[in-house]
């Protein structure tokens, strides 16, 4: 029995993996040659590496045509970051008082360091049993996601920088963004701007990152809302009403009914 | 300062009944959770163990409350790793609330004694084991998780 995360870190515990995902965050989609060039490593070496790496979820690959390009997962990385690091960050913080104002103002001036305000994010996890296309058209189609997303439908073009809606039944928004990056049925990035009540909308747009990996005959679905300044009203109450959804749209797929009945 | 925990929460179509069967009894269990097969005669005090199929246990706990198809709190401790194994036991707590037709179920894993080697590798270890349980309460069927495509690919 091997949770997640310990192959993650296990797979982190090595220089050379950690040389390839340096080599995949400065390009992302490379193949095998073009790693192996850059690396004083055999090819069978990059491979082993690449294996370990992609069994602990910190690389996924896809075929386009005859090549396998491989592209970095920060999620893993982001979950023990968000989950461990930052309390221990946050407790040193806490003991240093007035020096940590002065840590923070240096790093937010700091571009390439991240602010150590306290941004807040919320990340969940599911596991589908569904393909990596039915699962997209559920996320990105009205007629489902009617069926598990608070019975609003959803609407876009999902072309990069083109606008999306939720629309309740009554055609009110729920909530609005734009496409940031939608690369089906993989990943998909957009803003939102929360309108589903009177404590959210004031709120400025938060991120989203839907990411689909397939494993096997099941996808893991991560969703990731970041970006968020501070504990806002928005925070909370997606932070409370996810689950939901992610469950609606688990049973929604697996048994072909929604989880609850339409409202 | 707040203390470590995780908390999840599920929303299954089934019945309290079956949720707890689904929880306390080997048949069940192993068809969600990483294979193990659940020991326990469910009394306070007593032993509650997650086993491989060779009999190999892999957590080990005691039963610390009961409450049939609502409430069950056991203690936790991972033995199968030497890591975990050496961190004093924290406590898992699995709350059941019928709404319709629906049940909410919530897992709380707290008590740890700071930031743990237990608490650091379960954070992500629940979730397939829910994932895995709302789909063999609705379907019947288990979860298979495989390895991502690509590693099964080669």
């Amino acid at each position: 029995m091997v949770w997640p995360v310990e192959l993650a870190f296990k797979a982190l515990a090595d220089r050379s993996r950690r040389s390839l995902l340096d080599r995949l965050f400065e390009r992302d989609g490379q193949t095998l040659t073009q790693l192996c060039a850059q690396e004083e490593m055999t090819r069978f070496g990059v491979m082993k590496h690449l294996r370990v790496l992609e069994g602990a979820g910190l690389v996924t690959t896809r075929r386009v045509g005859r090549v396998k390009l491989h592209y970095l997962n920060p999620v893993p990385i982001r979950l023990i970051h968000d989950r461990w690091i930052t309390k221990y960050a946050a407790t040193w913080a806490g003991a240093l008082g007035d020096l940590k104002r002065q840590l923070e103002e240096e790093t937010m001036s700091d571009t390439l360091a991240r602010p150590a305000a306290p941004a807040r994010r919320h990340i969940q996890q599911i596991h589908i049993r569904t393909t990596p296309e039915r699962l997209w058209e559920a996320i990105t189609r009205a007629s489902d996601t009617r069926n598990y997303f608070y019975g609003t439908l959803v609407e876009s073009t999902w072309q990069k920088g083109a606008s999306l809606t939720y629309r309740n039944a009554d055609g009110s928004l729920a909530a609005e963004g734009l496409v940031i990056e939608a690369d089906a049925p993989r990943r998909l990035v957009h803003t939102l701007s929360a309108l589903w009540d009177d404590q959210v909308t004031p709120d400025p747009p938060h991120r989203v990152t839907w990411t689909i990996e397939p494993m096997a005959a099941v996808c893991r679905l991560t969703v990731d809302h970041e970006g968020f300044q501070g504990a806002t009203a928005t925070f909370r109450s997606v932070q409370g009403g996810l689950g939901v959804i992610l469950d609606g749209l688990k049973t929604l797929l697996e048994t072909g009914q929604p989880l609850m009945p339409a409202q | 300062m707040n203390a470590p925990k995780h908390v999840y929460e599920v929303y299954i179509r089934t019945t309290p009944e079956k949720l707890w069967e689904a929880i306390t009894r080997p048949e069940m269990t192993r068809q969600f959770f990483y294979g193990n097969d659940v020991e326990s005669d469910w009394k306070v005090g007593s032993p509650v163990r997650h086993k491989s199929p060779d009999g190999k246990v892999n957590l080990d706990g005691k039963v610390v409350e009961v409450v049939a198809q609502r409430r069950l709190v056991t203690t936790f401790c991972a033995v199968h790793d030497a890591e975990t194994a050496k961190d004093r036991p924290s406590r898992v707590t699995w709350e059941i609330e019928p709404r319709g037709e629906v049940c909410r179920l919530t897992l709380t894993h707290d008590d740890f004694d700071g930031i743990t080697a237990t608490y650091k590798q379960v954070g992500m270890g629940w979730n397939p084991v829910l994932s895995g349980l709302k789909t063999l309460l609705e379907t019947g069927k288990p979860l298979v998780i495989g390895a991502p495509a690509g590693a099964a690919a080669r």
